[in-house]
Formats: structure tokens, C-alpha cells, sequence
């Protein structure tokens, strides 16, 4: 803390920014009591890697679209699954940003703004992020997602999620096919204006 | 995980107040934000999706006049109601029957809901005025088709 606080000051840092910094610090203090989670895993051997990531990030790893997935590609999966944490008024993606990942919300609420107007809140259970359409291009996202509370989440990189879907090919299907009816919110631009809201099961316009 | 967080207080929103409310009475309800194009969901609370049988990502986004749930058994009638409901900004009760989401391909048979809606049109006072719109369905009927239509009607 201290260090910090000799860091802000050395940089002059903006009262706010420097607010930001602290009480980051703190929360993630608060989290994981100064250990550093992919350091610690760092030095074991990978079986032992991906028992200890399928053990923590196993509300993520039990959404339907992940039930399709073999042992393997599930734990190929874990290990590219990271938590993380938001604090209340910060920005987790702003619109306009390249998207590097798709998040889990494990606790608290989010709200995905476009505009300032509010298209969705997200809560506990929710994924948010976007489908992958198939070729290497970037996504851009088209709304900021904004914590309102606290939130514990769990994120897995597109790019991670791209290599083991190449390595997993059979199961790559199963999840282009299941991932939109488990994500709360796409977030990929131009996913809204596709083909409109479709026929769920039986429901006649 | 740890309850003691940093200094920041979560701020009450407008919308965070409301789900807090709605969840307090066990309602199933949506929350729609009426400046949206389309009236879109924005929000469902579980309750909702277990009644309806249909997940978050299903309902998310789609118009608020709930076409999802309309089925053999929902009148046109009580469809324009509920139209017309949403456009004013009173409160407003409205029966409707709603289906389940069809599992097995028998939406013929089975089960289905009819219930008193609930409109409510809550304006926010904050500059970002969100017009938003919530309803709840109180009781549920278990209809059940055989050949002589006998039905059964009890509270839930």
C-alpha cells in the first residue's frame, strides 16, 4: 500500500485515478489475500494445473453450451479460464474496444449500456461476450458493460478458446451452434442487426 | 468469497431499487426499457424464467409484449390488451394465457398459464429518464385437454 501510494505520488497522479488504484488494491487484497493465483500454478505440472483450474473455475465450466465438451477439451478449456473481479462504477468493456474475452459474472450486476440508455442487466449466471462468426477477425464491441455492484467473475480469452476449439474440432460445432442461446448479451457489432429476434420452439408469431 | 470489500458503496439505482423490490415479493416479473426501439427486455428475474420454462438468453432483448409465450390458447383479444396496455402509462390488469416453452413438441396438451398481468409504468425522476415497465402473474391454471375439455383451475 505504501508503494502505491509513493507510486501515485512520484507520477502525480490525478486524485481520481489514484482513488481508482487504491481501492482496487484493496478489493483485490481482499480477494486473494496477496496471492497471486497463475504464479502459484505456474510451477506444477499440467495435469495437476488443470485439475486446480477445473476446480476453480467450475461455475463457468458448468454452463450448458460446455456440456457438449470431452474431458480433454474441458480441461484444455480450464486452463485458459482466469477470475477477476469489478469494482462499482468501472467500465469492464467499452464500446468501440477489440474484445479479448467472454466473462462469467459469479456474483453482483452489471448493466450494458449503448448510449446511455440501459439495453440489459446482467446478473449471477450470466455470459457476456460474443460468439466467434467464424473467421480470424476481430470483434468490436458495440455497448460498454459497467458494474454496478461488486462482481466476482470468470473470464476465458477468445483467443484461448480459439486454439482449443481448432485443437477439438468435433466439439467446435457444438459450441458455434450452442453459444448463442447461453450468452445474456452478444456483444459482437453487428450480431444485433442479424437476422432478427427468430422462432423459439413452437411459438407462432 | 470475502465480504469485506474497498471504500466505494455501491450506488442505488433506479433499476437496482425495483428488482430489490419485486424480488422481495416472489414475483416473476420483466423489466423493459420503453425508449429502446422495440421495448426490449431488459431484464427477467429467475422466477420468470422458471415459470416460463425459457432461459435468460431467450428473453433478453426480445419485445416486451412477450410474443414467446403466446400459443394456441392465447386469445387475440387479450393480446391487443396487453398492446394497448403498454403504450399508456397507467397501471393496468389484464388476463392472458401464456404457454410454457415447448419441450417436447406438445404444445397441444399439457400445461398452461393464465394469469392476471400487472402492468406498472415507473418513470425515474433522474435526468436519464428510463421508462420502464414491469408485470407479474399472481395465479396459475392447470388446463388440461382431453376429449371432453374438462378443465381444472386452481391457485398456485
Amino acid at each position: 500500500m505504501k508503494d502505491l501510494k509513493e507510486f501515485t505520488r512520484v507520477h502525480c497522479l490525478p486524485q481520481q485515478l489514484k482513488q481508482r488504484m487504491l481501492e482496487y488494491y484493496q478489493t483485490t487484497w481482499s480477494v486473494n489475500h496477496g496471492i497471486d493465483t497463475n504464479e502459484l500454478l505456474h510451477d506444477f505440472p499440467d495435469e495437476l494445473r488443470a485439475d486446480i483450474a477445473m476446480h476453480l473455475h467450475k461455475d463457468i465450466l458448468q454452463l450448458p453450451v460446455f456440456t457438449g465438451a470431452s474431458r480433454g477439451c474441458l480441461r484444455s478449456l480450464s486452463l485458459n479460464i482466469k477470475t477477476s473481479f469489478c469494482v462499482p462504477g468501472e467500465y469492464l468493456i467499452r464500446q468501440g474496444d477489440a474484445l479479448q474475452s467472454n466473462y462469467y459474472v459469479c456474483s453482483g450486476s452489471l448493466e450494458v449500456l449503448k448510449d446511455s440508455m440501459v439495453l440489459a442487466i446482467l446478473g449471477k449466471g450470466d455470459l457476456i461476450g460474443s460468439d466467434l462468426p467464424g473467421t480470424e477477425q476481430v470483434i468490436k464491441t458495440n455497448a460498454d458493460v459497467k458494474a454496478l455492484t461488486y462482481c466476482d467473475l470468470q473470464y476465458i480469452s477468445l483467443r484461448g478458446l480459439r486454439e482449443v476449439l481448432y485443437l477439438y474440432p468435433e466439439y467446435g460445432s457444438v459450441y458455434a451452434a450452442d453459444i448463442n442461446k447461453n450468452l445474456t448479451y452478444n456483444l459482437r457489432e453487428g450480431s444485433q442487426s442479424e437476422d432478427g429476434p427468430d422462432e423459439v420452439a413452437g411459438a407462432p408469431n | 468469497m470475502p465480504v469485506r470489500r474497498g471504500h466505494v458503496a455501491p450506488q442505488n439505482t433506479f433499476l437496482g431499487v425495483i428488482i430489490r423490490k419485486f424480488e422481495g415479493q416472489n414475483k416473476k416479473f420483466i423489466i423493459a426499457n420503453a425508449r429502446v426501439q422495440n421495448c426490449a427486455i431488459i431484464y427477467c428475474n429467475d422466477g420468470f424464467c422458471e415459470m416460463t420454462g425459457f432461459s435468460r438468453p431467450d428473453v433478453m432483448q426480445r419485445p416486451c409484449t412477450c410474443d414467446f409465450l403466446h400459443g394456441q390458447f392465447t386469445s387475440r383479444h387479450a393480446v391487443a390488451q396487453v398492446a394497448q396496455a403498454l403504450l399508456g402509462s397507467e397501471e393496468r390488469k389484464v388476463e392472458i394465457t401464456y404457454h410454457r416453452k415447448d419441450v417436447f413438441g406438445l404444445r397441444q396438451t399439457g400445461w398452461s398459464y393464465l394469469g392476471s398481468v400487472i402492468f406498472r409504468s415507473l418513470h425515474s425522476r433522474t435526468v436519464r429518464t428510463i421508462l420502464a415497465l414491469s408485470w407479474g402473474l399472481l395465479w396459475m391454471v392447470k388446463v388440461r385437454h382431453h376429449r371432453g375439455l374438462r378443465s381444472q383451475i386452481c391457485r398456485a
